[in-house]
């Protein structure tokens, strides 16, 4: 995940040149999206594993650094722990810009979606039609027996709870005091140890908000 | 994860969109509300590599057992248990499909496992929607929440599937691996295959198709209102309506038992549940919730559908029984012979017993009672098209226990009356069918026999109604530790 981050950063100058200046709230509402031309993402991250997929020093069982936890509202000092936690996600070949939604409404239509807890139209007659909405797709991959839109590897060795130490100060998420595991799980494929699950979205996506 | 990456694809359309933007005039900005975002997908289809899969693993139970056979090393004993669904796929319902091999198959069927796409899966007019939302509901203590939509006391987050949207095929295929040995982290899927059972047996490969949708269904995420156990909480509303099957039979031309292959399913056999309808309610905003809590001090824990208070102003309305009825037999009438009619736009009652009371509903029949008619029609004894149904493989029967009595008689058998029987009597005769020669025929159109030999059987109708889930526990517990 810290990978992401860093590449994300690093798009961010090629894309805009020389130097950066802050965007004024007037400029920020002008932002829509682009007619005409897309984005097209490839994207690779790794968490806790090398280029060939293998983990890193995750799958030795005991207090490894390849694990999450979760902490509930008053369940304080109680870490829901996903122990042996790595994997890869591949997105090849997004593409990303913008289109207006279709005029005419499909059979499906329900205004009362659009409307707020009020019961008032949050958007013009509480019908999307026509407005521009962010429009995604894979173009690519689509022959019989393709799978490459989305590949995701993902390995969850153990979950168990952990308590914090508080005698020690140590918390749970840094324990692995629990012996046992309730379940493991693993988004993988057959061919091969470690090989990520291919994946293949047909279609268009339109993501906009109302 | 998943919002991690949206954010960054967001941005990343940002910083390269610098020269062509197209600016949104001040009517369209004041038309967004930050209400909703909603997801819509047209000519839809999902699939997975037939090969690849998502899989829950086992570990080695405290008291495994040490041996195959009959012999005291398999005897109160625990196996590992590993599951796999591979190749999950959503995808449309008519004609034009693929089987697991990728070979063509007709999906307007449930004879073919994968369809082809789905125009307006999500519409844009009645799409997916992610919210954060203020509805009005009771708390744990009974008091009303978010009366002043201008000013909520409580936000909730909250996914909604489409009201309505076309049906589509969900469809996997799985193994369940019983005794495997591997350890998955670092061994291939075909190592340490079910030791005890050399000849694979310890694996039964099987499909799952789900032809229908599940318009309606809601998953919310809120902070449970129950003094002392104000948690995260989560709410499933599931509507499921359609037809399911699950099958085992391989087809004799693409038949495998190699672990981590896709065979092909033979195209009729299964269990078949057609014309579901099924709604199952688990929390109400906001004096019910799933949530997660620890168990003992070893690392378990538990998922629970918090019990509803003994508060009168909560459990009434939970029960949305009917003015003046204490007892709920009458609420329970009224809902059951009102089932397709809409609530009055006033009638409380009513709303919060139907969010509450789920139903399951197999097949389209509907039984007559006082006040009103049956629908539907009876399955026939072995009806394809409707209810509950085992079907033989292709060219293959199986002799079916079906007896569907007419009439049962306390002196057994031979007194008792079966759908598959002719008889010498008159069965709606008083008093008749009641001596050894007027009991069956043993020839004739009729079967006397007390299996039936055919290649499918309808169970027939079943109806669920006014299921009310009160409390949910589930606790997880490690193999062989409790």
């Amino acid at each position: 995940m810290q990978r992401y981050g860093l590449l994300l950063l690093l798009m961010f100058p090629g894309a805009y040149g020389d130097s950066l200046a802050p965007l004024a709230d007037n400029e920020m509402a002008l932002i829509a999206g682009q007619a005409g031309e897309g984005v097209q993402l490839t994207l690779l991250l790794r968490n806790n594993v090398n280029a060939q997929g293998n983990p890193i020093g995750c799958n030795n069982g005991g207090l490894n650094p390849c694990r999450m936890g979760f902490e509930f509202s008053d369940r304080e000092g109680i870490w829901l722990m996903l122990k042996d936690y790595y994997g890869e996600l591949q997105i090849n070949d997004l593409r990303i810009d913008s289109a207006p939604l279709p005029t005419i409404n499909t059979p499906y239509l329900d205004p009362e979606r659009f409307e707020s807890v009020a019961g008032e139209c949050l958007i013009d007659n509480c019908n999307p039609g026509g407005m521009l909405a962010l429009r995604t797709y894979y173009p690519f991959n689509k022959a019989v027996g393709a799978y490459n839109d989305l590949n995701l590897f993902t390995n969850i060795g153990r979950v168990a709870l952990e308590y914090d130490d508080t005698v020690n100060a140590i918390p749970g998420y840094m324990r692995d005091a629990a012996s046992g595991s309730v379940l493991g799980f693993r988004a993988t494929d057959s061919r091969a140890l470690n090989a990520p699950a291919n994946m293949r979205f047909e279609g268009v996506s339109y993501v906009f908000g109302f | 994860m998943s919002r991690i990456i949206i954010s960054g694809l967001l941005l990343f359309t940002l910083g390269t969109a610098q020269a062509h933007l197209q600016p949104l005039n001040e009517t369209e900005m004041s038309a967004a509300h930050g209400a909703g975002i909603a997801v819509a997908l047209d000519q839809f289809r999902y699939a997975m590599a037939p090969t690849s899969y998502f899989e829950q693993t086992g570990i080695t139970p405290a008291g495994a057992c040490t041996a195959a056979g009959n012999n005291s090393g398999n005897v109160g004993c625990w196996r590992r248990g590993d599951l796999r669904w591979y190749g999950v796929n959503i995808s449309g319902t008519g004609a034009g499909g693929s089987h697991w091999n990728e070979s063509s198959c007709d999906a307007s069927t449930a004879a073919c496992p994968r369809g082809g796409q789905i125009a307006w899966f999500s519409p844009f007019d009645n799409p997916y929607v992610m919210r954060s939302w203020s509805p009005q509901g009771m708390a744990w203590d009974g008091s009303l929440i978010n009366q002043d939509a201008s000013n909520p006391d409580k936000t909730i987050y909250e996914f909604l599937a489409p009201t309505r949207q076309p049906d589509y095929t969900f469809s996997f295929w799985g193994e369940i691996e019983a005794g495997a040995t591997r350890d998955t982290a670092t061994q291939a899927l075909q190592m340490g295959q079910g030791a005890n059972n050399p000849s694979g047996g310890g694996l039964l490969k099987s499909q799952t198709l789900i032809r229908g949708n599940a318009a309606g269904s809601i998953f919310r995420l809120f902070q449970h209102t129950e003094p002392g156990n104000e948690t995260f909480g989560m709410f499933y509303h599931s509507y499921l309506q359609g037809d399911f099957r699950f099958s085992v039979a391989q087809a004799a031309d693409n038949a495998t038992d190699q672990i981590g292959e896709a065979p092909t399913f033979d195209p009729d056999e299964g269990l078949f549940f057609r014309n579901v309808d099924a709604f199952l309610p688990f929390g109400q905003v906001y004096y019910q919730a799933l949530v997660l809590g620890p168990v003992g001090n070893n690392g378990d824990f538990y998922l629970e559908l918090t019990p509803v208070p003994d508060n009168p102003a909560v459990y009434n309305r939970f029960y949305g029984l009917d003015s003046g009825d204490v007892r709920g037999f009458e609420t329970a009438r009224t809902a059951t012979r009102d089932w397709q009619q809409a609530c009055g736009e006033s009638d409380s009652a009513c709303q919060n017993y139907r969010l509450s009371h789920g139903y399951v509903r197999y097949g389209d029949w509907y039984p007559a009672m006082a006040g009103w008619n049956a629908l539907g029609t009876r399955e026939t004894v072995n009806a394809s098209d409707d209810g509950i149904v085992f079907q033989a493989r292709n060219g293959s029967t199986f002799n079916a226990f079906a007896k569907r009595p007419v009439r049962i008689d306390k002196r057994g058998e031979n007194s008792s009356m079966q759908r598959t029987q002719n008889y010498r009597c008159d069965p709606n005769s008083p008093g008749a069918c009641f001596t050894p020669t007027e009991g069956p025929v043993s020839s004739g159109p009729g079967n006397n026999n007390l299996y039936y030999t055919t290649d499918r059987v309808s169970l027939g109708s079943a109806r669920i109604e006014g299921l009310l889930i009160n409390q949910f526990y589930m606790e997880s517990c490690r193999p062989g530790v409790c």
